[in-house]
């Protein structure tokens, strides 16, 4: 206990330089710019960034990726209220009520609800990320190949489950990721799978050129598609917030904040759902309901509470089990591994003071997402008034520098090509890309878990469903699957109904 | 995979599928078609042809964007009847030159990444 509070004091002592200050408020002012621009993603800004970075100190790329992400996600919301488009997906449920406020002449005060939002969300996150995550790394240090099997699983199941509206259209994503990760050489006995002797195969479909292009690429395809460019909204009044929002604000927290992180932590479940279930949940507590969707205070303060305090809660998993939370901290765990540091069981014991490292650079993410939120609006809103047509040909180009940058080879462009038009199609017919990208990020944990386990069970897989951790695991992820089939469910509902009618019988019996 | 998209086609079949799907505003449809194509081209040509291939990656990356923001006003022009003024035209190589450079300079100078 002493030692982890001695870690995470180092850990503060350890950013508070020159250098350190600079290249957080420089990410997450990058990030912001990125949120603001309408089609621009938070995995596109940290994957850009991952090769920006290459060359830096670990500490000091992973701090600036740390801020652009946080920085994005907040920035998203600028454009949600002012041109009614979400920056990012995660600031959609913002859309309704943020621009309802501008409408009225409010935009100001929407800004300024949105900035202490996404500040006092982050905030509760990180208290989150700096409890849970060195508790969560010592229970995964007990987990072995056949636990990692059925947790990559359940991370595919879950995102294919939630994300979007089809779950049979995400665990199709889900394992069309799961099969591009085969591609190239296994890991166990190093021979070639589906590369029909092609060379340029053999390495594998690399992570951040299929990220660039799934996100990067179609999002500028995306983008210039529309017809229409949309007009903002000018911004009169003040940004600082109000005595009683602030006081609401708080109140939000304490009711919501657990169970926002909590969301953060189930695979795959993006920031977008953490936002629309913060949304749902307020709104149901709320007493003005009817105000939900036309301007309601409540509604965009829990859409972006939701949203940030989520971003750590994707970090925790990513960090202490290896399996991200989300696409963009699957990027943000890719640029962990390419400086050196593995995510996973091990890291509490091969790089213990990085897991408090990064709760010190989140800290630092959020108090810049506030100076600038409150302080740095008028001149990060001239970013709006960039034309689409003028800034998306720099996009793509940063996009194609983005996927060369990490292996040199042209091959990793037409790569980032391909995936990107296929994600384009894929995407205008209803089929998300977060299931692919967990997909392809936990498809060599799965089968390298698999293979493992197979080999220490002499080809047996009996342990997968006899172990403790494992057979939890295994009922979680096969329940997944069986609830979406309709007489299961119904199956169920009939059970647990009834399971309720009688315990209402016999405490009204009691009473 | 196999199994989930032979789910998802049953469950999408339906008498007369193929026409409904043609149904909507044809010629909005056939405007973003044309915008896609445009889009398509443009960077296929830049992501397979220009780059990586004996150019200097400053010069492939002016003439793209500069190419790019040239075609696409013009076609939001078109489409309002306008047409695309030579200060528009300057403007827009001014831009990629300019981003070909910046984007050069920041990336293989300042943080030593290698470019195409």
């Amino acid at each position: 206990m002493l030692t982890g509070l001695a870690d995470l004091g180092q850990a503060y002592l350890n950013i508070l330089n020159f250098t350190s200050l600079a290249y957080g408020l420089s990410g997450a002012l990058l990030g912001i710019i990125v949120g603001c621009l309408p089609g621009l993603s938070a995995t596109l800004c940290i994957a850009l960034l991952t090769t920006l970075t290459i060359k830096l100190a670990a500490n000091d790329a992973i701090l600036i990726l740390i801020c652009s992400y946080v920085g994005t996600l907040y920035g998203g919301s600028r454009t949600a209220i002012l041109l009614n488009i979400p920056g990012t997906a995660a600031n959609a449920a913002s859309c309704a009520d943020g621009h309802a406020l501008a409408l009225r002449g409010e935009a100001g005060r929407a800004i300024g609800i949105a900035t202490s939002g996404a500040f006092s969300g982050t905030l509760f996150g990180v208290l989150c990320l700096a409890a849970f995550t060195p508790v969560l790394a010592e229970v995964s240090l007990s987990f072995g190949a056949y636990e990692f099997f059925w947790l990559a699983l359940l991370g595919v199941a879950m995102s294919g489950s939630i994300v979007g509206n089809d779950p049979l259209k995400g665990w199709l994503m889900g394992t069309l990721g799961l099969f591009v990760a085969q591609i190239g050489q296994e890991g166990l006995y190093a021979y070639d799978r589906f590369t029909f002797g092609w060379s340029q195969l053999s390495g594998g479909i690399s992570l951040i050129p299929a990220l660039v292009g799934a996100f990067g690429f179609a999002e500028v395809l995306t983008t210039l598609a529309d017809p229409v460019e949309r007009k903002m909204v000018e911004m009169r009044d003040s940004v600082l917030p109000r005595f009683r929002e602030g006081r609401a604000i708080l109140a939000h927290r304490a009711a919501f904040g657990g169970d926002r992180v909590l969301t953060g932590l189930m695979p795959g479940v993006g920031e977008d759902a953490g936002a629309w279930m913060s949304y749902a949940a307020a709104k149901a507590v709320s007493k003005e309901k009817e105000q939900f969707g036309k301007g309601s205070i409540d509604g965009l303060m829990a859409a972006e509470t939701g949203d940030m305090s989520s971003i750590p809660g994707h970090i925790i998993p990513a960090l202490a089990l290896g399996i991200p939370g989300s696409a963009p901290s699957a990027v943000l765990m890719a640029a962990m591994i390419i400086h050196g540091i593995q995510p996973g069981p091990m890291l509490m014991i091969q790089h213990p003071q990085f897991i408090y490292d990064v709760v010190a650079m989140t800290s630092l993410a959020t108090v810049s997402i506030l100076i600038f939120g409150l302080f740095l609006i008028k001149p990060l809103l001239l970013v709006l008034k960039i034309r689409r047509a003028v800034l998306m040909p720099i996009i793509f180009l940063l996009c194609t520098v983005g996927a060369f940058a990490s292996a040199s080879r042209l091959f990793d462009i037409y790569c980032m090509i391909a995936i990107g038009i296929g994600a384009f199609f894929l995407r205008r017919r209803g089929y998300q890309m977060a299931p692919f990208v967990l997909g392809l990020v936990l498809g060599g944990l799965l089968d390298k878990s698999l293979r493992r386990g197979l080999v220490l069970s002499d080809g047996s897989i009996e342990p997968f469903f006899t172990r403790p951790i494992s057979i939890g695991f295994a009922t979680v992820t096969i329940l997944i699957l069986l609830l979406y089939i309709p007489a299961f469910k119904a199956l169920i509902s009939n059970i647990t109904g009834g399971i309720s009618r009688q315990i209402g019988r016999l405490t009204s019996r009691h009473a | 995979m196999t199994i989930l998209g032979a789910l998802l086609a049953a469950r999408s079949w339906r008498p007369g599928l193929l026409a409904s799907a043609r149904g909507g505003d044809a010629a909005a449809r056939r405007a973003e078609r044309r915008q896609i194509l445009l889009v398509l081209a443009l960077c296929l040509i830049f992501g397979v042809l220009l780059v990586g291939h004996s150019l200097p990656f400053w010069l492939a990356a002016a003439i793209f964007v500069s190419v790019a923001i040239v075609a696409l006003q013009s076609r939001q022009r078109q489409a309002t009847g306008q047409k695309l003024s030579l200060r528009g035209i300057a403007t827009a190589a001014a831009i990629g030159l300019g981003a070909g450079i910046v984007i050069t300079i920041v990336f293989q100078e300042i943080f030593l990444v290698r470019l195409p």
